[in-house]
This record gives C-alpha cells, sequence and structure tokens, in this order.
C-alpha cells in the first residue's frame, strides 16, 4: 500500500511540467528535426560571413524544451556573440507593457473601455485633425473627436497616436502636419532616451491632435508608451519597478531591464549600420534619418528617467523566450500564474482591430491583438506557420513568434540598422523554423 | 376589488411618470460631453517661470492673469499647450477668447482681429555656450550673426533672422540648449528669467559654460491678447484692463510679483501696463 502511494506521488511528479531552463534539449525529443534546425545555422552564417549582420542569437523552443539556442558572429568589435548576450529589443517592449496593463485589468483597477482621460486628465478634449485645401488661411482644422481614446485603442494602435518616424513609412500632408506639431512640442519615439520623464512627455503628447478619430484608423504609434505611463498613474509605482516586481520577477527574466546595470554592460551588444551588401559598421553616433532617430549608444546609460512602454526594455534570448513561453502556457509558467487564461485568450484574439490589417510588419491577413500582430488565415504572402501565430518585433532587427498549435517559440536577435533590411532573413527563419517541425 | 385595481393602476401610472423615457435610454460609455466645459479658452505655451505647468500658480504670468480674471468675474480656462502653432490656430480660426504670452507673430489679419494688453516687459538676452568653436562678435546689429545658427521656438518670428543671414534652428528650449551644448546651434535669445530658470536643469558647472551676450538684445513684453471678434472679447478686454488697474492699485499685483521675483528686484522695470 505504501509503495503503491510512493509510486503514485512519482508519477505525479513526473506528469507535472519541469521548470523550464536554458538547457537544450535534442530536436526531436520535442518533435523537431536536428538537421533541418542545422538550416538557420546556415543562414545566419551565411548573413553573417556577407557581412549583411555581424552576429545573432537564435532560439527554438516547442514544447516549452529549448531545442535550438545558439549566438553566432561578433556582440562587438572583437567581442564573440553569447548566447546570453543582452540585446536593445525595442519594440519588443511593447507586449511586456501590454502584460502590465492586463495585470491591472486583472486586478479590477481598469477596464479596457475606459477612457484614458479617466486617469490622465490632458487626454481630456482631444482634437482630430482635418486637412483643408491648399489656399486656406490655415492648412488645417482642428474637431473634437467622436469618442475619448480608451486604453483598448492604446493597446491595438487604434488611438489615432502616431511615430513621427511614420513620416518615412507612409507619407501624406495630414501625417507631416501631426509630426510637425510632435517636433514643435519635443516629442520623440523613445528610441532615444531624453532627460525627462515619459509622463512630461505624454501630458504634451495628449494636448496634441491625433490622426483619426479614435477606432477608425490602424496607425503603429506611441500608445504603448501611452500606456507605460498609465502603469504609473494608476499603479502608483515607477513603470520599470512595476515590471521588475509583477513580471520580471516572477518570471525569472534576470537581465532584462530597462536601464543595464553596471556589471553587465559587457554582455550588451553593439548596434551595426548594414547596408545589406557587405558594409558593415558599428555606430557610434546616434542614427538620423528624417523624423526618425536612433540613439542606441543611449542603451549604455546605467541610469535615467525615461521609462519608454514602447522600447526602452534590454533583454536575452532566454529571458524573452521565457516571457513568451508564459503566453504558451495560457498565463503561466514555472508554477507561477502571471495572467489568467482567459486575459491570454482575450490578448491573442484576432478580432481587435475589426475591418484593419496589420499591415507593417507583414501583410493583409494579419491583425493585431493587445500587444501583438496575429496571423489571421494562410491566404496572404507573409505566413508565420498557422493561424493565430503572434509575434512582434523591436527596431533593431529583434523579432519573436509564438505558434500556439505547434507549441513552438522562435526568437531571432540581432543588432542590424536599417530594420527594413532583414525583413526577408526574419521570414526565412519563420519558414525554417516551422518546417522544422518533424512529428 | 375596484378600488384595490384603480389603486395599483395610479401607482403604475406614478411609477410612469416618475421614470421618463431618457431614464431607460442607454447611452454611450464613453462621450466628450462627459469631459467638455462650456467656459471661454484662453491658450498659451509654457515659458517659465512666467507660464509654468509644473507649478501651482502656472507661473507668475498666469498667476497675474488668474488674479485679474477673478477680480472682474471673466469666465475662462486656461490652458497651456505644447505647440505655439496650436494657440494661434485656436485663437485665429476658433475664436478663442484669447492667447497669453510674447513674441505672438501675427498676420495681419490677425492682428486686426486682436486686442493686446502689456502686463510685463522683461529684459531678453542672446546666449551662447563654450562650445560653440567660434566666437559670437556681438555688438548690438543682428547682421553680427550672419551664418551663425539661431535656435528658437517654432511661431516665433525670425523675419529680421533671416534678412540677416542668419540659419534656423526649431526646438524646445530644453532642446534648444540640449544642442548648443553639443555646437548644433550658435545662439539663442530667451528673457533673462526664462534662462536662468532653465539653467536649474543643468550642473553647476556646465551652468558656467553658456554664456550671455552684451548688450542685451531687446526688451520683450508679455500679456494677453483678447480676441475682437469673440463675443466677449471687447467687453473682455476693457474689464481686465480695468481689473489690472485694481490690483496695481490695490497692491495684490506687487504682491504677486514679489512672491515670484523676491522683494529686491525694482517692481515697475518689470511693469508694462499703464493704467489709461
Amino acid at each position: 500500500m505504501k509503495i503503491s502511494v510512493l509510486l503514485l506521488s512519482f508519477l505525479c511528479v513526473s506528469c507535472t511540467s519541469n521548470p523550464v531552463s536554458n538547457t537544450k534539449v535534442e530536436p526531436n525529443t520535442v518533435g523537431l528535426s536536428s538537421a533541418r534546425l542545422q538550416r538557420i545555422n546556415h543562414l545566419i552564417d551565411q548573413h553573417i560571413q556577407e557581412k549583411k549582420i555581424a552576429g545573432a542569437v537564435t532560439l527554438i523552443a516547442r514544447k516549452g524544451k529549448i531545442a535550438h539556442l545558439r549566438a553566432a558572429g561578433l556582440a562587438d568589435t572583437n567581442k564573440a556573440m553569447q548566447t546570453d548576450s543582452i540585446f536593445r529589443i525595442v519594440s519588443m517592449t511593447k507586449p511586456i507593457t501590454s502584460t502590465a496593463i492586463m495585470l491591472l485589468y486583472e486586478q479590477g483597477k481598469l477596464l479596457l473601455s475606459d477612457p484614458v482621460a479617466k486617469y490622465i486628465p490632458e487626454f481630456k478634449n482631444q482634437k482630430v485633425i482635418e486637412m483643408l485645401p491648399e489656399g486656406s488661411e490655415f492648412p488645417y482644422k482642428l474637431v473634437p473627436v467622436k469618442r475619448n481614446v480608451t486604453i483598448h485603442d492604446l493597446l491595438t494602435h487604434q488611438s489615432g497616436i502616431l511615430y513621427l518616424a511614420s513620416t518615412g513609412w507612409f507619407p501624406n500632408a495630414k501625417r507631416e502636419q501631426i509630426v510637425s506639431f510632435y517636433r514643435e512640442a519635443g516629442i520623440t519615439d523613445g528610441f532615444c532616451r531624453p532627460d525627462e520623464s515619459i509622463g512630461d512627455m505624454v501630458k504634451r503628447l495628449a494636448k496634441l491632435p491625433l490622426y483619426a478619430q479614435p477606432g477608425e484608423t490602424w496607425e503603429y504609434g506611441l500608445s504603448v508608451d501611452v500606456l507605460g505611463y498609465l502603469v504609473e498613474v494608476i499603479s502608483g509605482q515607477k513603470f520599470d519597478q512595476f515590471v521588475q516586481a509583477e513580471i520580471f520577477e516572477p518570471l525569472k527574466m534576470k537581465d532584462s531591464h530597462f536601464y543595464i546595470p553596471k556589471h553587465k554592460l559587457s554582455r550588451l551588444t553593439a548596434d551595426w549600420n548594414s547596408n545589406w551588401k557587405g558594409s558593415l559598421e558599428r555606430v557610434t553616433e546616434p542614427l538620423i534619418d528624417g523624423d526618425l532617430a536612433l540613439c542606441p549608444n543611449d542603451a549604455y546609460e546605467t541610469s535615467g528617467k525615461y521609462l519608454s512602454g514602447g522600447a526602452s526594455v534590454l533583454s536575452t534570448a532566454y529571458d524573452y523566450f521565457r516571457f513568451a513561453q508564459m503566453f504558451l502556457n495560457k498565463g503561466e509558467l514555472d508554477g507561477v500564474r502571471l495572467l489568467s487564461r482567459k486575459t491570454v485568450e482575450l490578448m491573442t484574439a484576432t478580432n481587435h482591430i475589426g475591418k484593419h490589417d496589420a499591415t507593417l510588419l507583414h501583410s493583409h491577413g494579419w491583425k493585431f491583438g493587445l500587444g501583438f500582430a496575429i496571423q489571421q488565415d494562410r491566404s496572404h504572402d507573409v505566413d508565420s506557420g498557422d493561424k493565430g501565430v503572434y509575434e512582434w518585433a523591436g527596431y533593431y532587427s529583434t523579432r519573436f513568434s509564438v505558434n500556439p498549435t505547434e507549441e513552438t517559440i522562435t526568437i531571432f536577435l540581432s543588432q542590424t540598422s536599417p530594420f527594413g533590411a532583414h525583413f526577408s532573413l526574419w521570414d526565412k527563419i519563420t519558414a525554417l523554423s516551422t518546417s522544422s517541425i518533424a512529428d | 376589488m375596484l378600488n384595490m385595481k384603480s389603486t395599483t393602476l395610479l401607482a403604475f401610472l406614478l411609477c410612469l411618470s416618475t421614470y421618463s423615457a431618457s431614464s431607460f435610454a442607454t447611452g454611450p460609455r464613453v462621450k466628450p460631453s462627459l469631459f467638455l466645459d462650456d467656459t471661454n479658452q484662453l491658450y498659451t505655451v509654457n515659458l517659465p517661470p512666467f507660464i509654468n505647468s509644473k507649478t501651482k500658480e502656472r507661473g507668475l504670468l498666469l498667476e497675474i492673469i488668474n488674479t485679474v480674471l477673478k477680480v472682474e468675474n471673466i469666465s475662462g480656462t486656461i490652458n497651456i499647450l505644447p505647440s505655439k502653432n496650436m494657440t494661434k490656430y485656436y485663437f485665429s480660426q476658433e475664436n478663442a477668447l484669447a492667447i497669453i504670452g510674447h513674441d505672438f507673430n501675427f498676420s495681419k489679419k490677425t492682428q486686426q482681429k486682436s486686442i493686446f494688453i502689456p502686463i510685463l516687459s522683461v529684459d531678453e538676452y542672446y546666449y551662447t555656450h563654450a562650445s560653440v568653436k567660434q566666437s559670437i562678435p556681438w555688438q548690438g546689429k543682428l547682421t553680427d550673426f550672419k551664418n551663425k545658427v539661431f535656435g528658437t521656438i517654432k511661431g516665433n518670428n525670425i523675419t529680421q533672422y533671416k534678412a540677416a543671414g542668419i540659419k534656423i534652428k526649431y526646438g524646445r528650449l530644453p532642446t534648444l540648449l540640449q544642442k548648443m551644448q553639443q555646437g548644433q546651434i550658435d545662439f539663442i535669445k530667451l528673457p533673462q528669467l526664462s534662462f536662468n530658470t532653465a539653467l536649474n536643469n543643468f550642473s553647476a558647472k556646465e551652468q558656467q559654460a553658456f554664456i550671455k551676450l552684451e548688450p542685451k538684445a531687446s526688451a520683450t513684453n508679455l500679456g494677453i491678447v483678447f480676441n475682437k471678434q469673440h463675443a466677449e472679447g471687447n467687453q473682455s478686454a476693457e474689464k481686465f484692463k480695468s481689473g489690472l488697474n485694481k490690483i496695481i492699485t490695490n497692491g495684490e499685483l506687487a504682491k504677486i510679483l514679489q512672491k515670484h521675483l523676491g522683494h529686491n528686484v525694482p517692481l515697475e522695470s518689470y511693469l508694462k501696463y499703464k493704467s489709461s
């Protein structure tokens, strides 16, 4: 009898999932093909040899186990890339910030339908810009919002708040006018770290006109920076402290920071400017291209005021894997429940942006959830392996992808500018990752 | 039995009359009217220490203006915007009651619509930084700055600078100071008090690297511009003048000035408004 109980206990222990670790397993134990995963190595090595990128860390996990974790090339001049190298993940900060908001949602401290003005009064009485015909006394007029910007609008980029850099992506007169206001008001995209608090920036931003009526557009922009400040207002904590206590610590993301600790500076990778044709130079100065301002070297600052919910986090492949695995596990990791299953389902639902498509990084057939783009169908030309795959990217060429159907996570971290050049590489990585599934 | 039925019917009718149709209607959860107010709107931009969204009194000039509005019972909400362009838009296109500040750079058409009441007069100086490679030969003529880069806030009048062959770069004050530190801008112009306030954000050592150029550039008038096209514009302007006179006479203005500037400053040199 006693032996039976003991045996049962052992069986129960073996039934529960093992803690997620950075130890690699044989790919075939999780239904992945070693030979096919090798193709990712060749692809990355080829890009390094051709001096398109200096180096990269790639990670493929399935069923909670890491089957591929590889560092290749250089992290900095004369310094080899390591699997624990630290990267500027830039916009991959956004899903973390969205998670922070959803934690407050689960605590009953906010509703997604709440107007932002309820918490940040500067968002009251917002106006929307309408351009007037050439020759008018003023080039534009400002009309009242039909309804106020809500937290849901911010999570889904339907607020009408832009990025300055968007003038380079989709130029038009209305966008130019909005960005001209942003410039005048000292609004930046958060890719540099100005000497002010995020609250100061958000309060100015709130008083500037919106590009479109809330809910009537899908425009990637500073909405998530506003969410970061909203976390401060609602929680009463500094944004970085909240994220540290409520996300990084419970998920044991030990190498994720808004400002890098001094003793980890040597692990921070350099950013490289690549023309994708063999000219690769370490970036030493801010990169200014029209309204786009990138300051990769600001990441070496060990302290500062600016906490961008859209761009500030530095992290490693393993840490981001832990974050993504929490989502794949429907909100739980290593026995710690961060989000409820229902909240993860809400965040990864595909119908948040209605008729709009999240085409910025993908194509038609991609929608936007609460923090990431989600593949809605398999009938378009950018395919990440399944319906329901969710992913996002960072401006220095970092990417992650979660496939809930196949239980896979794919992460690619490099530090290469400009961002646009790496699209084909990433699309190939997802194709190779998906095609390594062998069960 | 009939009585019982009548009582029930009466009670039902009473209930109906108590709950109007609108009580049953469902309103939109988020509607702008929840946040809109009906008061007159006044617009301005930050210019510490005169206009300062970060202090309770919102700066010296706004404290004076708010005091006068209160004395004269002029209703109005002062909005501090991050864009001078927007303040001008609201004044000329949306019939704002007034805008506040200085160097409005109005078009002739807008000037005709406006009644400017100067309140304070402050000295402005040009400032440069030790990082600027070539010294600035400022002797009082704008052409002394030919080919130099002037940093200013968008919306300020730059006509004379352009005419003198000076290049222009725009930015908010903190950005302009930072760019001057980096040698990207050669000089800026500011009221001395505003410059001193801005310097507080720098360390003592960094402060010493900024250089004030003598002689003074000009004196600028800070004040309020009422909109003649606003239904209450003319009347409010008259009431405002009257209110300003009252707080000059009763010493309230002097108290406000002393609170912000200290007791040792010659108040008459700051006070621009002369009662008519």
